[in-house]
C-alpha cells in the first residue's frame, strides 16, 4: 500500500513536471511578448474607437495561478476632448485577464473569467456639450462593415475582478460635477452560470472627493471607503448583504460644513426579484457617527413607480451627539439650547415614489429623561419625555400629521404633561392638545413682569384643551381657536403691588374659548368662570371682602377685534358676601346677578350696560349717612349710552326695575328710619311704574302706586313729567312727608335784580333759608286717601282728595277731611317761584268748627281776626287767604289777601276788659258769657289792613251793628252801633295792646237805615253788595 | 218894573248858581288818565284799558311781573278795586277809594277811613 501510494505520487509530481515544463515552455517559449503583443495591439481597434497602446502583452501562469492570463503592460487609452484635463482616457501599469485553459484545451475555447487591473488611473471626462471621453467602445455603428468581428476570446465567463491601486478622476463639465479617487482597491469574484449567479464584491476607496457646483456648490470628501457585498442570483431571486463603510466623511453645502469627520455605515442585507423587480430590506443597519438605523422593508418597481414599505427604527441616540451633528451653520438655532437626554425613532415609510410622488412616512418619536436648559428662560426642564407619532405625506395637497402620545416635563416642584395631535404638520400646523400640569405659583415669579408687582403663593392644577391653528395663533385668530382648561388652585395667595390681596383655600378657573354661553346682548368669545368656597379679598384702605361660595362668570366678545365694541359680562353668585368700603359696608345673603356691556342695538357704536342683582337679605351702611336693611331684593337695571344728547339723563337712558320686601333705611338728615315692607317699581328712560309700595316712615304709613310719564320728555324740557299716583295711608305725618321731598328738582335765583338793599337794620334775605321748592316742569298728581293725618299739630282724619304738582306749583285741591273739631274741605296752593317768593293760598272750609279748635288749626287768624278769641260754640268757617312768602315763610304784607265769612248761631261771646269797656256806653249788661243768636261776618284783609264789614249781632235783649278796621299791629278804628232797644253808636279808635289809652266815643248812628231797603243810601247799598259779594265768592267752592 | 226886573234877575242868578252847586263837573273823572302805571313809593299801581290792573310793592321783593291783579272801575270819583285772589279764582277783595286828585301826573284817594295815599304816574 505504501509502495502504491509511492509510486502514485512520484507519477502525479512527474506529471506535474511535465505540466510545468509545458507551461513554462508556453508562457517564457511559445507565447513569448514578441508574439503575443502584436497579436493584441492587432485585436484592440477592433473594441475600441480612440487612440490605444499597450507596451507589451504576456502570458502568465504563476502570477495568475492555476489560470494562464493574458498580462498587458501600459494599457493606455487617449480619446482627447477639449477641455479634459488629460488627453488619456486610462492608463493601466497591469491589466491582466485569465483564460480557462481546460476549456481552451478541451473545447478550443477562449474563456476569459478574470480581470485584474494594477495601478494606473483613469480619467473621465464630459464636456459642456454631453461629450464623453468613454465613449470609445465600437458598436455596430461605428463598423458599418458586414464582416463579422472576431473576438479574441470565445467567452466571457468572468468570474473575478480585481482593481488595485487605481486613481480615478471623473469631470463632468455639462452638470459640473467633479470626483476623484486617489486609490481604487477592488475585488469582485463570483460566478454564475446559466440562470444562477454568486458574486462577493469587495472594495476600498481611499480618498474620495465630490464637487458639484450646479446650482448649489456641494463638496464630499471621504478619506477611505469601504463596500463588501455578497450577492447570490437564483433565477430571478436576487440575496444580497451589503456592508458599507464610509469613514470620516465630510461634506459642505454651498460651502457650510454639513458633516465633518462622521463615519457612516450601512449594512443591508437584502432579497429582491429581478422578474418582479421587488427588492426586500432584511433589518438593514444603517450609522451615522454611530447613531444607528434599522430598515425593514421592501420596495418593488412597477413601471416608473417605485412602491414601497420599509420600517426604520433607530436605538437610542443621545441627543447631545446627535446636536453636534447639526452643521455650524444651523448650530446657532440651538444657540443657548442646552438638550440633553436620549431619543429613539421608529417608523416606516410607504406608498409610492416616482418623479411626482412621495411615499407617506410615519415616524415615532420616543424622548426619554431629556433636560433642557434655554438661555433666558428661568426654568430647567428635566425628566422631559415624548413619545409621539408624525405621518408625513409630502405629496402636493396631502395632509401631514402627528400625535403626541405623551409630552412630560418637570421644572423645579412642577410638572407638565401634554398629549394631542397636530394635523397639517408641514401646512397650516393644526394642533389639538391636551395639557396638564402642576404649578407651584411661587415658580411663576421669573416670568412674571416685575413691574407687575405681584407675589403668587399656593398650587394650581391646570387641564388644559386647545384646538387651533399655528397661524391662528400667531395672527391672534381668537374665533378660529378652540380652547378649554380649568386651574384649580389650591392655598392661592396673591399680592398684587403689596396693595391688593387675595386669599382662597381653594379656587377653580375654568375658561373656555369659544364661549359655550348663549347670550343675546353680543356673541361670547371667551368665557371664564371662577368658584370658590371661601375668597378673600382685599384692597389696602378701601375694600375687604370675604366671599362665600362664590362664583363667577366673565365673557367677553373677541377682544382683538377693533372693529367694534368690546362686550363683556360677569354673572356672580354666591352663598355670602361680607364686604367694607371705606365707610361702606354690606353684608349680603345669596347675592347673585349680572353685568352686562355691549352695544346698544341701535347704535352698535355705543354702550349698553345692563345689571341684574338678587339676594336674600343685604345689610348695607354707609357710615352714618346711610343704613340699609332689607330682604328679598330683585334689582335690575341698564342704561344706553347717546353720545347725541348733553343732558347726563338723556345720554345714558337708564331702566330700572326694583322688587324687595322688608326694607329698612337710614338716611343721614331723614331722622325717622324708612321701613318699607314691600317696594316693586319699574323704571324706564319714559315711564315709572309702582305696582306696590308700602313704606313705613315713622308715624307714616302709606302704599304709593300709580305711574309717571314722559320723563324723556321732561328731561328734553320740551314736555311736562305727568302722572297719578294713589296715596293710601292708615297714618301720615305729613309734615315729614313734605321735609321729604324738599326741593326736589328746583332751580332758583334768590332775589329779583329789583331787590333793593337792606337798609339799615333790616335783615337781608338769609341765603341759609331753605324753604320747600315746588318741583318743576312736572304735572302730577296724588290720589290720597289718609285714615289719619297730623299736619301742624292737627289731627286729621279721612283725608280724601288730590295733591296735585303741576310745574311748579302744588295744589291741595278740594281735599277732604274731618278733624275732631269739624268737617273741613280745604284747597291750598303752593308756589315756589323763587325761594324769596313763595305763593300759598288757601280756600278753607270749615263746617261746625269749634271756634278754638280754628284758631289752634288757623295759623294766625286770631291776629287776623281778633275777635275769635272773644267767642265760643261752633260756627261755619270760610276762608280764602292767598300771600307771598319771603323765603323764612315770613309774610310778604304788601301782597296779603285775604276774606272771610264766619256764620255762627247760639255763640257765647265772653265777657272781657275790651267788653267790659265798650258795653258800659252802650248800656249792655255784662255777664261772664253773654249769649249771642247769631252772627253773619264778612271781612277781607288787604295788606295790613282788615275790613270788618258791618254785621248784626243779637245778643240777649240787644241788637247792634260792628263794623271797622283794624290793621296786623291792632290799631282799630271800630264802629257798634245799637239798633235795639236804644239807638247808641260807639267809636272805638286806638291800640287794642294799650286798652287804657283807647278811645270808646259815643258818635253819631251810621247804619240806622242799612237794614230797611227803602232808607238804604248807596253807601249801604254797596257795603251790603260787598258784603254778599264777599260771601258768595268764599261759599261757592263748598261742596 | 226895574224893581220887577231886578228880583227876577236875582232869582234866575240864584237859581243858575243853585243848579250849578248841585252837580258840579269835578265829580265825573276821566278814567283816561287813569290808565298807567302809578308810584307811591315803593308801592305801584297799574291800571290798564280794560279795567283790569295789577299792584305790587317792591321793598317786598316783587317785581312787576309778578304783580296782583285786580279789577277796577270809576263811578264818578269812587274807586273800587276787586283784588282778585289765586286760590279762589276770583274777586273776593274789594277796596274802595274815593279820588281826590286824578289828573295826568297825580293820583290821589282816601279810602272811607281816611286813610291817604298819593301816586306819581311813572308810564
Amino acid at each position: 500500500m505504501k509502495k502504491a501510494l509511492k509510486i502514485t505520487g512520484w507519477t502525479l509530481l512527474s506529471l506535474l513536471a511535465v505540466v510545468l515544463i509545458v507551461v513554462c515552455v508556453a508562457v517564457y517559449v511559445v507565447f513569448t511578448p514578441e508574439r503575443l503583443t502584436p497579436i493584441v495591439r492587432k485585436y484592440v481597434p477592433q473594441f475600441v474607437t480612440c487612440e490605444a497602446s499597450i507596451d507589451e502583452a504576456d502570458l502568465t501562469f504563476f502570477s495568475t495561478f492555476p489560470e494562464f492570463g493574458v498580462r498587458l503592460h501600459n494599457v493606455c487609452l487617449k480619446n482627447p476632448l477639449p477641455g479634459s484635463p488629460s488627453d488619456t482616457l486610462v492608463n493601466i501599469d497591469n491589466l491582466t485577464a485569465t483564460i480557462d485553459v481546460w476549456q481552451f484545451l478541451a473545447d478550443d475555447a477562449l474563456v476569459v473569467n478574470a480581470v485584474m487591473l494594477e495601478g494606473g488611473y483613469a480619467n473621465i471626462y464630459t464636456d459642456t456639450l454631453g461629450r464623453t471621453n468613454y465613449d470609445i467602445v465600437v458598436t455596430s455603428d461605428d463598423e458599418p462593415d458586414t464582416t463579422a468581428t472576431e473576438l479574441p476570446f470565445d467567452v466571457l465567463n468572468i468570474h473575478a475582478v480585481k482593481i488595485a491601486d487605481l486613481r480615478v478622476r471623473y469631470t463632468d463639465d455639462q452638470n459640473r460635477m467633479h470626483a476623484s479617487i486617489d486609490d481604487v482597491q477592488a475585488n469582485v469574484s463570483g460566478n454564475y452560470a446559466e440562470t444562477d449567479m454568486m458574486a462577493d464584491v469587495s472594495l476600498q476607496l481611499q480618498n474620495v472627493l465630490f464637487a458639484t457646483t450646479d446650482t448649489t456648490r456641494i463638496d464630499v470628501q471621504v478619506p477611505h471607503v469601504e463596500l463588501r457585498t455578497k450577492a447570490a442570483l437564483t433565477g430571478s431571486d436576487v440575496q444580497a448583504a451589503v456592508a458599507l463603510d464610509l469613514q470620516r466623511v465630510n461634506c459642505a453645502i454651498a460651502g457650510d460644513q454639513m458633516l465633518q469627520q462622521v463615519d457612516i455605515q450601512a449594512t443591508l442585507p437584502l432579497k429582491a426579484n429581478l422578474d418582479t423587480m421587488l427588492v426586500r430590506l432584511q433589518k438593514a443597519e444603517l450609522a451615522l457617527a454611530a447613531h444607528q438605523l434599522t430598515l425593514d422593508g421592501w420596495a418593488q418597481m412597477r413601471d416608473t413607480n417605485v412602491v414601497m414599505d420599509v420600517d426604520f427604527a433607530t436605538d437610542e441616540w443621545q441627543i447631545e451627539k446627535v446636536i453636534a451633528l447639526i452643521p455650524p451653520t444651523y448650530a446657532d438655532l440651538l444657540d443657548g439650547i442646552d438638550v440633553k437626554g436620549n431619543v429613539a425613532l421608529s417608523g416606516c415609510v410607504s406608498g409610492v415614489y416616482n418623479s411626482e410622488t412621495l411615499p407617506q412616512i410615519t415616524a415615532n418619536v420616543d424622548l426619554r429623561k431629556a433636560k433642557v436648559v434655554v438661555d433666558g428662560v428661568p426654568y430647567k426642564l428635566y425628566d422631559v419625555g415624548a413619545k409621539a407619532t408624525a405621518h408625513l405625506d409630502l405629496n402636493d395637497g396631502a395632509v401631514s400629521d402627528a400625535v403626541i402620545t405623551q409630552l412630560t416635563a418637570k421644572t423645579g416642584t412642577c410638572s407638565v404633561q401634554a398629549d394631542g395631535r397636530v394635523n397639517d404638520l408641514l401646512g397650516a400646523l393644526r394642533c389639538n392638545l391636551h395639557l396638564k400640569a402642576d404649578i407651584n405659583l411661587p415658580e411663576l415669579a421669573p416670568i412674571i413682569p416685575a413691574d407687575l408687582n405681584v407675589a403668587l403663593a399656593g398650587r394650581t392644577k391646570a387641564d388644559v384643551q386647545a384646538k387651533f391653528a399655528l397661524d391662528d395663533v400667531l395672527a391672534l385668530n381668537l374665533d378660529k381657536i378652540v380652547a378649554n382648561g380649568t386651574l384649580n388652585f389650591s392655598d392661592l395667595d396673591v399680592v398684587y403691588n403689596d396693595s391688593i390681596f387675595v386669599k382662597a383655600p381653594a379656587l377653580t378657573l375654568q375658561a373656555s374659548l369659544p364661549s359655550p354661553g348663549k347670550n343675546r346682548a353680543f356673541k361670547e368669545m371667551l368665557q371664564a368662570q371662577i368658584a370658590s368656597p371661601d375668597l378673600r379679598v382685599e384692597m389696602l384702605g378701601t375694600l375687604d371682602a370675604a366671599l362665600t361660595d362664590a362664583a363667577l362668570t366673565v365673557a367677553t366678545s373677541n377682544l382683538l377685534d377693533t372693529t367694534q365694541m368690546l362686550s363683556a359680562t360677569c354673572a356672580f353668585e354666591m352663598q355670602h358676601l361680607v364686604a367694607h368700603m371705606d365707610t361702606i359696608s354690606a353684608d349680603v345673603a345669596s347675592p347673585r346677578g349680572k353685568i352686562t356691556l355691549s352695544p346698544s342695538r341701535r347704535n352698535a357704536k355705543n354702550p349698553r350696560l345692563q345689571c341684574s342683582y338678587s339676594s336674600e337679605t343685604l345689610a348695607a351702611n354707609m357710615g352714618s349717612a346711610l343704613d340699609v336693611k332689607t330682604k328679598h331684593i330683585d334689582i335690575s337695571a341698564s342704561t344706553t349710552y347717546d353720545e347725541t344728547q348733553d343732558n347726563l339723563y338723556l345720554k345714558w337712558n337708564p331702566t330700572l326695575k326694583i322688587d324687595f320686601n322688608d326694607g329698612r333705611f337710614r338716611m343721614a338728615g331723614i331722622e325717622p328710619e324708612i321701613q318699607i315692607p314691600a317696594i316693586k317699581f319699574a323704571f324706564t328712560p319714559r315711564k315709572l311704574t309702582i305696582d306696590d309700595s308700602r313704606i313705613v316712615i315713622d308715624r307714616s304709613d302709606f302704599s304709593l302706586t300709580g305711574e309717571a310719564r314722559n320723563i324723556r320728555k321732561f328731561m328734553k324740557h320740551n314736555g311736562l313729567l305727568e302722572g297719578e299716583f294713589n296715596f293710601v295711608s292708615e297714618q301720615t305725618d305729613i309734615n315729614q312727608l313734605l321735609d321729604l321731598v324738599n326741593g326736589f328738582g328746583s332751580t332758583d335765583s334768590t332775589q329779583t335784580a329789583e331787590t333793593p338793599e337792606p337798609a339799615g337794620d333790616e335783615p337781608a334775605v338769609a341765603q341759609q333759608d331753605n324753604p320747600f321748592m315746588v318741583p318743576k316742569g312736572v304735572d302730577l298728581t296724588l290720589n290720597t286717601h289718609i285714615k289719619n293725618a297730623l299736619f301742624a299739630d292737627n289731627h286729621l282724619q279721612n283725608i280724601a282728595g288730590k295733591l296735585t304738582v303741576k310745574d311748579g306749583v302744588l295744589v291741595l285741591e278740594q281735599m277732604g277731611f274731618t278733624c275732631e273739631a269739624a268737617e273741613m274741605q280745604l284747597t291750598a296752593m303752593y308756589r315756589s317761584e323763587r325761594r324769596n317768593h313763595l305763593f300759598a293760598g288757601l280756600d278753607f272750609h270749615l263746617i261746625n268748627i269749634d271756634i278754638k279748635q280754628l284758631i289752634h288749626m288757623v295759623p294766625n287768624v286770631d291776629t287776623i281776626f281778633p275777635m275769635l278769641k272773644s267767642f265760643e260754640g261752633r260756627a261755619q268757617f270760610h276762608l280764602a287767604a292767598e300771600t307771598y312768602l319771603k323765603s323764612n315763610y315770613d309774610l310778604k304784607i304788601s301782597t296779603l289777601r285775604g276774606a272771610a265769612a264766619i256764620e255762627g248761631k247760639d255763640l257765647v261771646l265772653l265777657d272781657s276788659e275790651t267788653f267790659a269797656k265798650i258795653a258800659k256806653p252802650l248800656l249792655f249788661n255784662r255777664k261772664t258769657k253773654n249769649l249771642v243768636d247769631s252772627i253773619s261776618v264778612e271781612a277781607t284783609v288787604f295788606r295790613d289792613e282788615v275790613d270788618l264789614y258791618p254785621f248784626v249781632m243779637s245778643m240777649d235783649k240787644y241788637s247792634a251793628v260792628v263794623g271797622g278796621r283794624y290793621d296786623l299791629a291792632n290799631n282799630y278804628n271800630a264802629h257798634i252801633e245799637t239798633l235795639s232797644p236804644i239807638r247808641l253808636a260807639l267809636q272805638i279808635k286806638g291800640n287794642a295792646a294799650d286798652l287804657d289809652n283807647m278811645e270808646f266815643k259815643l258818635v253819631k248812628t251810621q247804619y240806622s237805615d242799612m237794614y230797611k231797603p227803602e232808607k238804604r243810601n248807596a253807601l249801604q247799598e254797596r257795603t251790603l253788595a260787598l258784603k254778599k259779594l264777599i260771601s258768595d265768592a268764599l261759599k261757592s267752592n263748598v261742596k | 218894573m226895574k224893581k220887577t226886573l231886578f228880583l227876577s234877575a236875582i232869582c234866575l242868578l240864584a237859581v243858575v248858581c243853585l243848579f250849578s252847586s248841585c252837580a258840579p263837573d269835578d265829580d265825573n273823572l276821566d278814567e283816561a288818565l287813569l290808565i298807567g302805571k302809578w308810584q307811591s313809593g315803593t308801592l305801584y299801581e297799574k291800571y290798564e284799558a280794560n279795567h283790569t290792573g295789577t299792584t305790587w310793592n317792591t321793598a317786598d321783593d316783587v317785581t312787576e311781573a309778578e304783580a296782583q291783579k285786580f279789577t277796577w272801575t270809576l263811578e264818578k270819583n269812587i274807586l273800587t278795586q276787586i283784588h282778585i285772589m289765586e286760590t279762589t279764582g276770583q274777586g273776593t277783595v274789594p277796596k274802595v277809594y274815593t279820588v281826590i286828585t286824578l289828573n295826568a301826573t297825580t293820583l290821589k284817594y282816601k279810602d272811607d277811613y281816611g286813610k291817604q295815599k298819593t301816586f306819581t304816574k311813572v308810564q
